[in-house]
């Protein structure tokens, strides 16, 4: 018999996107400390743009363009540039 | 050793779907596209 | 002069002396070249050294200063890595053609004069052709010659740009250029070729998947980040690489998310990367150029580390498609954290290279963009942005995800070679640390810094970024919506190379096919008409001078036409009677004698 390994079990997987789900929660509320923080001047913010100053800015940009980056991969680009295995050997 | 089991190679490699997920996603994503749109409908400076 | 030799020289004449060695004394031997280099290198003093001079050209075989002296250490230290990987591999071309492309990619990086680097130019692509064709699959033969023809075009439009510019200017240095004259603009293009520049750049992702497996790491370090050092040389601050740039970074992971075999994936990534140090150069400030030198330096160990991490797996299984692969952390769990570490790096994860020097780049547009008339760097920064999401996508979690984990392709194989693995694990301690300590990697660049990575702000960010680019893998792939593996190929920007191939073709044959054929009657119809007349020139002259003869004799009529016949005749058959061809050339040799 095979050696079992960590996700073969499905309780490990499962595990993992439960540590993976709550860490994404604990990073918007960690970032809602920082911007009460940094309003009241406890830390300094160097931010170019007033777009960074929104909560959770760069973690729903980071989403919204990857889900828009995959869609426009796979409904666009794929149809457009998809061809056989051997289509330069014809 | 070099190719380990005589697989016949895939064609594709599917995704499948996880009950549930789908739902999950469209809300996520529906409204973190209307927060982004928001967000960046907003002067930059 | 100093009593150093020339870096280029080392790699070039010690690779050469390679298969001379045997056994493990052969190991030894090629692992000392780049420490031999090494040492060389830091004992040569800056400036300019081996200057040679022929007629009006003053020729700098070695020019020492910040910039070129980190691309030298950085090619050093990935030698040395690639070195310690390809150990196993026991293949004499690899070996001799990897130092030989090396060592010209040092030469470049080292020339003080276009001139000499356009020569290791050239040698580049030599070098690199080789390490294609060192593969030996009729797939990897046909992608060699792509590659050769589009960079002997590259090289010729560099060579073009070069004397142009000379005849200009007078001036063979490699200073900074401005964009006016064709010169420039030809220099400009011919180096574009090389940094694989948007419609460009097929030859990349064409050639460097057919590459042998040590050939592919060696070419992911030396061909683009040579072309991005002779930008950061002669164009730092042209406005127009802030925007190939851009688009560089922007299109090829577009292209990532649906291609199969993992090592073209890295090959988009690649050109990702290398369009934030191309978009550093065009903003130009110090903290841009900054930006651009450190991430090359990063790319070339964290990219190095993926082609690695991807070639072990190739090795074992003999697989890189996404649809053969999966579940591999089970066997190979050494390459699998490499790899991850390597993924984390390109991703710029805190406390990973990446994170210390894409920021910068990031950073410099982002400040440029508060300056009068740089209103547009907003897009540029968003751009860029949405660039990193993408590439903790498609590198950072597509290639560890299907290769290491994902689907289990029931791989049952032994980790990678022990050689490989230390190899890898040199590039992953060098990942971290650079991106643990970066002062050393600061103190490098060319000029100095002052910039720190680790605020609150920035960690924080970056986190955010990268973790919800992971969720939103997660969701993807959960809800059923992350698209299939396919084994099927991706047509690029070489359909516009084909199709405009076709149309141009299609337009010559309507257009220069008819053209063709009408100079053809003219000629030929002209041809004939003078050769039907000088067949019996000789003839009817002769003629024309007989018949007066012959009417002052008093021949009529018949007998004159019979004498006509049996000249013309005599004349066209060459049977004269022989007394009067005797006399014919007395005459001639009589006249030749009264005249001269």
């Amino acid at each position: 018999m095979e050696k079992k390994h960590v996700f073969d079990d499905p309780r490990n997987v499962k595990r993992l996107l439960t540590v993976f789900f709550s860490t994404v929660v604990i990073l918007l509320i960690l970032d809602v400390f920082y911007i009460v923080l940094s309003k009241t001047h406890v830390i300094h913010r160097h931010v170019n743009y007033k777009w960074e100053e929104f909560w959770g800015f760069y973690a729903f940009y980071g989403f919204v363009a990857c889900v828009i980056l995959v869609l426009v991969s796979k409904y666009i680009l794929r149809p457009l540039a998809k061809r056989e295995e051997d289509y330069y050997d014809k | 050793m070099k190719t380990g089991k005589d697989k016949s190679e895939l064609m594709e490699l599917k995704h499948d779907a996880v009950p549930g997920y789908r739902g999950i996603f469209s809300v996520v994503f529906t409204l973190s596209l209307l927060y982004m749109a928001f967000i960046l409908f907003q002067p930059c400076f | 002069m100093t009593n150093s030799i020339l870096p280029a020289l080392i790699f070039i004449i010690g690779g050469f002396m390679i298969p001379f060695f045997r056994g493990r004394a052969k190991s030894i031997y090629m692992m000392l070249i780049p420490v031999v280099g090494f040492i060389n290198l830091i004992n040569i003093p800056m400036g300019n050294h081996y200057l040679m001079g022929f007629s009006d050209f003053k020729l700098v075989l070695l020019h020492i200063d910040r910039l070129s002296l980190l691309f030298g250490y950085i090619y050093h230290i990935i030698a040395f890595i690639t070195v310690i990987y390809i150990l196993n591999f026991k293949n004499d071309v690899e070996y001799v053609s990897g130092f030989f492309y090396a060592g010209a990619a040092l030469g470049a990086v080292f020339a003080g004069d276009l001139f000499s680097f356009f020569i290791f130019w050239e040698m580049l692509t030599i070098g690199s052709v080789m390490l294609i064709w060192a593969r030996k699959t009729k797939s990897a033969q046909a992608a060699g010659l792509r590659y050769l023809l589009v960079h002997a075009f590259g090289g010729l439009v560099l060579l073009a740009g070069i004397v142009l510019n000379f005849t200009e200017t007078g001036s063979l240095e490699m200073l900074k250029l401005t964009l006016s004259g064709p010169g420039s603009y030809l220099i400009f293009l011919g180096i574009g070729i090389n940094c694989a520049w948007p419609v460009l750049h097929p030859w990349l992702t064409d050639a460097y998947p057919e590459a042998t497996i040590g050939g592919t790491v060696f070419l992911s370090a030396f061909t683009t980040k040579t072309a991005v050092y002779a930008l950061a040389r002669l164009f730092p601050g042209t406005e127009a690489l802030i925007w190939i740039g851009v688009a560089m970074a922007a299109f090829p992971i577009f292209y990532a998310v649906i291609e199969n075999d993992l090592r073209r994936v890295l090959a988009y990534s690649l050109i990702n990367q290398v369009g934030f140090m191309v978009v550093g150069i065009g903003i130009g400030t110090e903290l841009a150029i900054n930006g651009a030198c450190a991430h090359a330096f990063n790319d070339i160990l964290f990219k190095g580390l993926l082609f690695m991490s991807m070639g072990a797996v190739m090795y074992r299984t003999g697989k890189i498609n996404a649809t053969d692969l999966g579940g591999l952390y089970k066997s190979m769990p050494w390459t699998a954290l490499f790899c991850c570490v390597g993924a984390a790096s390109i991703s710029a994860f805190p406390l990973f290279s990446g994170f210390v020097s894409k920021s910068m780049v990031m950073e410099a547009a982002a400040s440029g963009s508060h300056l009068v008339g740089q209103k547009s760097y907003v897009i540029v920064w968003l751009v860029l942005l949405f660039a990193s999401a993408g590439v903790f996508h498609h590198a950072g979690i597509k290639i560890p995800f299907f290769a290491f984990f994902g689907h289990d392709a029931g791989h049952r194989v032994k980790e990678a070679p022990l050689n490989m693995l230390i190899a890898m694990g040199i590039a992953a301690v060098l990942c971290v640390f650079i991106g643990t300590f970066p002062k050393p990697l600061y103190n490098l660049l060319p000029f100095a810094v002052d910039y720190h990575p680790y605020t609150i702000s920035h960690v924080l960010s970056q986190t955010e970024l990268l973790f919800f680019s992971a969720l939103a893998f997660t969701l993807l792939l959960l809800s059923g919506i992350y698209p299939a593996e396919m084994r099927a190929l991706n047509v690029d920007a070489d359909w516009i190379y084909r199709k405009s191939g076709k149309a141009l073709y299609q337009i010559f044959d309507t257009v220069l096919n008819p053209l063709n054929a009408w100079c053809e009657r003219l000629v030929r119809g002209a041809a004939t008409g003078t050769a039907d007349f000088f067949k019996d020139a000789g003839a009817k002259i002769s003629i024309f001078v007989a018949v007066n003869i012959w009417l002052l004799a008093g021949y009529r009529d018949k007998h004159l036409e019979i004498k006509k016949q049996k000249l013309y005749n005599d004349i066209l058959q060459g049977t004269l009677p022989a007394g009067i061809g005797a006399a014919v050339t007395i005459t001639f040799i009589l006249l030749v004698y009264v005249f001269i």
